[in-house]
């Protein structure tokens, strides 16, 4: 028997088992806590009108031993690297591969036009922006996505808060873009669209605003209403796609990822805890805060422990970038250096938001 | 692209499944320091999932073939540096070296971390191949066999060895992910090249049969060869290594115009001595220095037979150093080579030099 046949049989035969299942909802509980969070649940069979947690996971580790029977085991065997991290006992790795796919394929599902168009139109809105260099994207210390035109990019205010005072009822952003739904997806449409939209919140708000590309989302959303309807289906519906196919926007949103070192920073920043992550932040911040100060806002008892704890953190940062692949920090160009921090300052205080 | 890379770290650099919540080893501490998730491994455990083949599953016995994939034996997977645990990756056969060796570029099996210059699998099977890291290994490192490309899928990948490759800029994403699996491929290809080069001591091959320097330096006078710092060489391959073309041996084409061509002496030799030399062109495609190895590619215009000899050393600054223990290799053409550059100030600043003895 081919070594990929016995890989597949053996996990199949593992995963019908009741500890099979019951491994899978363990793996769940703890693994999927953030992906709940990151609301991927819009495709999942009625995920967003579950509201104990509880049960969602029960229903999420249904769906996933499905996914895993009906989509993943069938094609094990064109993934040659999986089949061999199962002959060689690395089972626990390529289950948590398997569920990183099922997220992906939720998400996905998520911000597909037909299953969910109001997700696409973001999707297309970011994707059109960054590809024509009348408009420039910024990004506010919450790291949402905002807009301007290239123009005036140097002189802006930032303030995401001012837009919830709008409905956008009567907003006039651009004109209609005909009876054919696909119309509104253009790229031309959606230029003509970005620009008007920012001139008239410019007129409104009185000044130069970087614009919340979420805004200029919620307002088109308005004026068409049919894109926020969204259907959910099971994954099985859906299954992987066959071969190395990928569609130009996936591509373009994995060629921007490959160029930067944020992942990096996220890998180093899981292991900060609330607390070092606010001392981090401070010790950042010009003019910089003194650790006494530091120990009275976190009403710690002397400027001691948060001296002792931020040399923890620092300490840990220069044996991440020391062990990092390639070589050390110290050996690396500075803007290097300089990007990591600031990955990890943009994390910390992310998550601090 | 955080799970691709975190997927990506997990295979390449986690010990096994049970580990991270077993015995705490000095090596697992050290790795605890810098990894978050086998921390959490080993603050929330997973039982450990036993599949009922393994104890009896047996590793494919029989000789690998151009365009298959296979895995590395597990056997050589192990704590490393880096405070890594190095798993072994599945590789792509590229060319058998000889009856014991082949040559491999090593795949992954996530596109999302393709680059510009890999080449996705095909026969349906998810994964790219990596011609930027490409080694040795010894046959009886091989694991089992995963699959089949085309040859259509070979050939490019031939011809992509003899391109120049463009390096991702230091600290991007693309950067650190080719950094990993380089590393990876070191620890694994070091490990089966000892002992590929055990056997090659104890196998005669084609030799230079000198006794003296004199001997071979008199066979050189009669050639159009110019040979450097004759006091200070004695073996035969630092001769040759210090033999400069004559000018008439030079293709016509200046230097100067394509600053990576390189002129490659071709010494053919009878029964152990050097009979002639002619001059062939070459060019250098990839020069790439970092963590004090330097790692030099390049295609050879007018390749001889496969019973060559090929030496190359790495001129610098009044140094000549020799590639890395087994560190070397030639397919088709295409040539590479690694060299230790420890203690050398801009070893990037250097010249390729390339020697082959053609035994008749």
């Amino acid at each position: 028997m081919k070594p990929a046949d016995q890989a597949v049989r053996a996990l199949k035969s593992w995963l019908e088992t009741e500890s099979g299942y019951g491994y899978v909802r363990q793996l769940i509980e703890r693994d999927a806590r953030g992906s709940l969070k990151d609301g991927h649940l819009a495709a999942f069979p009625g995920g967003r009108f579950i509201h104990d947690v509880g049960e969602l996971r029960g229903d999420m580790a249904h769906e996933f031993i499905g996914y895993l029977l009906q989509t993943f085991l069938p094609q094990l065997s064109r993934r040659p690297d999986q089949v061999e991290m199962i002959l060689n006992g690395r089972v626990r790795k390529v289950l948590e591969y398997a569920l990183r796919r099922f997220f992906w394929r939720l998400k996905d599902l998520a911000r597909r036009k037909d299953v969910n168009p109001r997700a696409y139109l973001y999707r297309r809105v970011r994707e059109v922006l960054d590809h024509n260099k009348r408009f420039v994207i910024h990004k506010d210390v919450r790291d949402i996505p905002a807009y301007s035109p290239a123009a005036v990019s140097d002189e802006l205010r930032e303030d995401p808060a001012v837009f919830s005072l709008f409905d956008y009822l009567d907003w006039p952003v651009a004109q209609k873009p005909g009876k054919d739904e696909n119309a509104l997806f253009t790229a031309n449409y959606l230029s003509t669209a970005a620009l008007a939209f920012w001139q008239e919140t410019a007129r409104r708000l009185e000044g130069s605003y970087a614009v919340p590309v979420r805004e200029l989302v919620r307002c088109l959303a308005v004026q068409h209403p049919w894109i926020n309807r969204s259907r959910t289906e099971s994954l099985s519906d859906h299954p992987d796609p066959p071969g190395n196919t990928e569609s130009a926007e996936e591509q373009f949103d994995r060629i921007a990822a490959l160029n930067s070192i944020s992942v990096l920073a996220v890998q180093f920043a899981m292991g900060m805890d609330e607390q070092s992550r606010r001392i981090f932040l401070w010790s950042l911040d010009d003019p910089k805060v003194s650790f006494r100060e530091i120990a009275r806002r976190l009403d710690l008892p002397d400027h001691n422990r948060p001296y002792r704890i931020h040399r923890k953190t620092i300490a840990a940062m220069k044996k991440f970038t020391a062990n990092w692949p390639g070589p050390p920090l110290d050996e690396l160009p500075e803007d290097v250096g300089l990007a990591f921090i600031e990955a990890v300052r943009k994390i910390c205080k992310k998550s601090l938001c | 692209m955080t799970g691709a890379w975190i997927l990506a770290w997990r295979m390449r650099c986690c010990p096994p499944d049970t580990a991270p919540a077993g015995e705490l080893t000095s090596e697992l501490k050290r790795h605890l320091e810098i990894c978050p998730f086998c921390r959490r491994e080993r603050e929330a455990p997973l039982p450990e999932i036993r599949l009922d083949f393994f104890a009896d599953h047996p590793a494919e016995k029989r000789l690998p073939r151009v365009g298959e994939l296979w895995s590395v034996a597990n056997n050589l997977g192990g704590w490393g540096p880096k405070q890594r645990y190095y798993s072994p990756p599945v590789v792509l056969v590229t060319a058998l070296a000889d009856q014991r060796a082949v040559n491999v570029v090593q795949t992954f099996g996530d596109n999302f971390l393709a680059g510009p210059d890999d080449l996705l699998l095909d026969n349906d099977i998810m994964g790219f191949a990596e011609p930027w890291n490409r080694y040795t290994l010894d046959i009886k490192d091989l694991g089992n066999c995963l699959g089949t490309v085309s040859a259509a899928l070979i050939t490019r990948l031939q011809e992509t060895f003899a391109q120049e490759t463009v390096a991702p800029t230091p600290g991007s994403l693309l950067w650190f992910f080719r950094q990993m699996e380089v590393e990876t491929g070191w620890f694994f290809a070091e490990q089966s090249i000892a002992g590929l080069l055990e056997a090659k001591e104890a196998v005669s091959a084609p030799t230079l049969l000198y006794i003296s320097a004199d001997t071979l330096l008199a066979d050189l006078k009669s050639l159009p060869v110019t040979i450097f710092d004759v006091p200070r060489c004695d073996r035969p391959e630092d001769i040759l290594a210090n033999t400069m073309p004559a000018d008439d041996l030079l293709p016509l084409a200046a230097a100067d115009v394509e600053p990576r061509t390189i002129s490659i002496l071709l010494f053919t030799a009878e029964q152990g001595r050097i009979r002639s030399v002619k001059a062939v062109t070459g060019h250098v495609t990839l020069q790439y220095e970092q963590d004090s190895l330097l790692r030099v590619s390049g295609l050879c215009e007018a390749c001889p037979g496969r019973d060559c000899e090929w030496m190359f050393r790495w001129k610098s600054r009044g140094a000549s150093l020799e590639p890395l223990p087994g560190q070397y290799g030639v397919e088709d053409g295409v040539f590479w080579a690694v060299f230790s550059t420890d203690g050398l100030h801009d070893p990037d600043q250097g010249e390729l030099i390339v020697r082959i003895i053609d035994h008749q």
